[in-house]
């Protein structure tokens, strides 16, 4: 069974007085494990197909199935456990927050579930978390006392603090120098081998996209053969 | 449980000069309404101490329908001034003290010229059972009354224009309650001085003995005044005492008798609400402001929080509490300042002469526990108040332009 399967998705959005269609029936199967990249030219739709398969957007028509599970036409609110618990964010900007440290950041996904796991069990999680991504020297750091590689390391470990099923990843190097870039890619590579965990991002940066075990194009909303 | 309260709480000190500006705003409030509330109580609890315990006592016991005929100054509408009846008044359940009066008027004279006054007669000897700062003010020279003689305190005012001072005499002429003519001559005591101006200008106080027999009333008073041991029990006394007595009596509070001294008392509260409300609608805009710009600066931040699996009611949660400490902080610390402010009144009280007179009073500012403790309730739920649409909109933002933001 793949993790992801979407069947004929469309979206389209209203921009003042016209439609704007941002993806014209995309057909997309992702299995487990997979470590995909989705490229395309600014504008094409890259952002509005990961915000669909994140839950945070739903598709005007079409039909989408996360690890077997009809999430087509479900609530957003519905959505936030889907969210919580099988998929983990990585964006483009980091966005941590920024009073809390990255201990507290890490485990910001797991802290705000009504069932929150004891606060030394979810610390056991943060510290093997932070030390797979480097970072177990920083965790009383607040984000703006690290560098720009340091919290998008932060930023990856908060997304796999929930043991996701898929991990979203919107351009996640754009405001990375190079070299921070390929450890960034060489990271999540390593957590894809290591730890299983499925990985789909979107970017424009052709480096990335020579890592990639799957290499996708979408061109204005559909996907190019 | 979730761990939302605590960024919540981080939160508050994120942008620390807004949150001081915003704090302030609602400590300056509290501290005011603190303070504004310490001084209007403690002017009412003097009025009220004037009033109940200086003038009419807590409760007052008449004829059947006498109150209704007051203006007129009905002598024949009186009661038996009887031990068995001070006794069965003094029975009822917390009653303290009890006395009787004679109310009266008629015209007083001077051989030369005559006008017309306000006479009340006491008991001189029980006079503060009912009214324990009963005490006449009078003027320098003067003398208390003395239960059996017959002699008169004289509103100054009164005397100035008679030209009367202590050791004079004045004729008083009434009629009785058949319409008979009486006169009797009196000494004059004292000049006296009270904080009610029309008392200076019309009223005349003899001993109880005196009035009865210039009225032919032996052994009769017009009124009881009543003390009573709590008055924030006084309907609960008022209704044991009318029940005691039967229904040829009936009992009146301060308040219904000093009509004038409620409605002040009243119009303060008025207005002491009135200044507390746009206090409190200045914190209120101040608050919404805060939430509001705060929200705009998070926008992506919040569209994260939705994209982690934050619920929109934790989002909304999350300003509201935000709001709650904010109001929590700046009520606790005004009401602290406001105490504060009003301790060092409270212990020495603030003396000042009455309007008027030359009566000097003692103002002990003070607010009550409970005052307290509602001005922090209030302060708390009205920052949750202004900031329930901030936080609204917060918790309907699109995740996917939140996240775009910025």
């Amino acid at each position: 069974m793949n993790l992801i399967e979407l069947k004929g998705i469309q979206k389209s959005y209203e921009l003042g007085k016209t439609t704007v269609t941002a993806l014209r029936g995309v057909d997309l199967s992702i299995a487990k494990g997979e470590f995909t990249v989705i490229t395309g030219p600014s504008g094409s739709g890259k952002t509005t197909l990961l915000n669909i398969i994140g839950c945070l957007d739903r598709a005007s028509a079409g039909r989408y199935q996360l690890d077997g599970q009809d999430v087509s036409n479900r609530d957003f609110d519905d959505l936030a456990g889907v969210r919580n618990q099988k998929i983990g964010f990585i964006f483009q900007n980091f966005n941590l927050i920024p009073v809390l440290d990255v201990a507290e950041n890490i485990e910001f996904p797991c802290a705000v579930r009504k069932d929150a796991e004891k606060p030394e069990v979810l610390r056991q999680k943060v510290e093997r978390l932070a030390e797979a991504v480097g970072l177990k020297p920083y965790l009383h750091h607040k984000p703006d006392e690290l560098s720009g590689g340091q919290r998008q390391r932060v930023a990856i470990a908060r997304a796999l603090i929930t043991g996701p099923a898929l991990v979203l990843a919107d351009e996640p190097t754009a405001n990375l120098d190079s070299a921070t870039s390929e450890q960034i890619i060489d990271l999540m590579l390593a957590l894809n081998r290591e730890q299983g965990v499925t990985f789909l991002f979107s970017t424009h940066d052709a480096r990335v996209v020579k890592h990639a075990k799957r290499a996708l194009e979408i061109r204005d909303g559909v996907m190019v053969p | 449980m979730s761990r939302l309260p605590r960024l919540a709480v981080r939160n508050v000190g994120r942008n620390r000069r807004r949150t001081l500006i915003t704090g302030a705003a609602i400590f300056v409030c509290v501290t005011l309404v603190i303070v504004l509330k310490g001084f209007i109580t403690g002017a009412q609890d003097l009025m009220l101490a004037d009033v109940v315990e200086g003038r009419t006592g807590a409760l007052q016991i008449h004829q059947k329908g006498y109150v209704d005929n007051i203006e007129a100054v009905p002598t024949r509408m009186n009661l038996p001034y009887t031990p068995a009846l001070i006794a069965k008044i003094k029975a009822v359940p917390g009653v303290k003290g009890v006395t009787g009066r004679l109310q009266f008027n008629g015209l007083v004279s001077n051989g030369r010229a005559q006008t017309m006054f306000i006479g009340k007669a006491i008991d001189v000897a029980t006079e503060k059972e009912a009214c324990p700062r009963a005490d006449a003010v009078l003027k320098p020279g003067g003398q208390p009354l003395v239960p059996l003689e017959r002699a008169a305190l004289v509103g100054f005012e009164l005397a100035n224009s008679f030209q009367l001072a202590p050791g004079g005499t004045v004729n008083l002429l009434v009629s009785s309650p058949e319409g008979r003519q009486n006169s009797l001559d009196v000494k004059v005591k004292a000049l006296t001085s009270s904080s009610f101006p029309f008392e200076n200008k019309r009223v005349l106080t003899v001993p109880l003995k005196t009035a009865q027999e210039l009225l032919g009333l032996d052994g009769r008073v017009t009124e009881y005044a009543v003390a009573i041991d709590d008055l924030n029990r006084i309907d609960e006394t008022r209704a044991a005492l009318a029940a005691a007595l039967g229904p040829e009596f009936e009992v009146h509070t301060w308040a219904e008798l000093q009509t004038f001294v409620r409605d002040i008392i009243n119009r303060q509260s008025l207005v002491m609400g009135m200044i507390s409300l746009v206090l409190f609608v200045i914190a209120l805009t101040v608050i919404a402001n805060t939430m509001l710009m705060s929200v705009f600066e998070r926008v992506r931040e919040i569209g994260t929080l939705l994209a982690v699996g934050v619920k929109r009611l934790q989002v909304l949660q999350l300003f509201i509490i935000e709001a709650a400490v904010l109001g929590l902080l700046g009520g606790v610390a005004g009401v602290i300042a406001g105490r504060l402010a009003l301790l060092g009144m409270t212990l020495k009280g603030i003396e000042f002469e009455m309007p008027g007179t030359s009566t000097r009073a003692l103002l002990v500012p003070h607010v009550t526990p409970g005052y307290i403790v509602g001005a922090v309730v209030v302060a708390t739920l009205g920052a949750v108040l202004a900031a329930s649409w901030p936080s609204f909109r917060a918790s309907r933002l699109n995740p996917v332009d939140a996240l775009r933001n910025g």
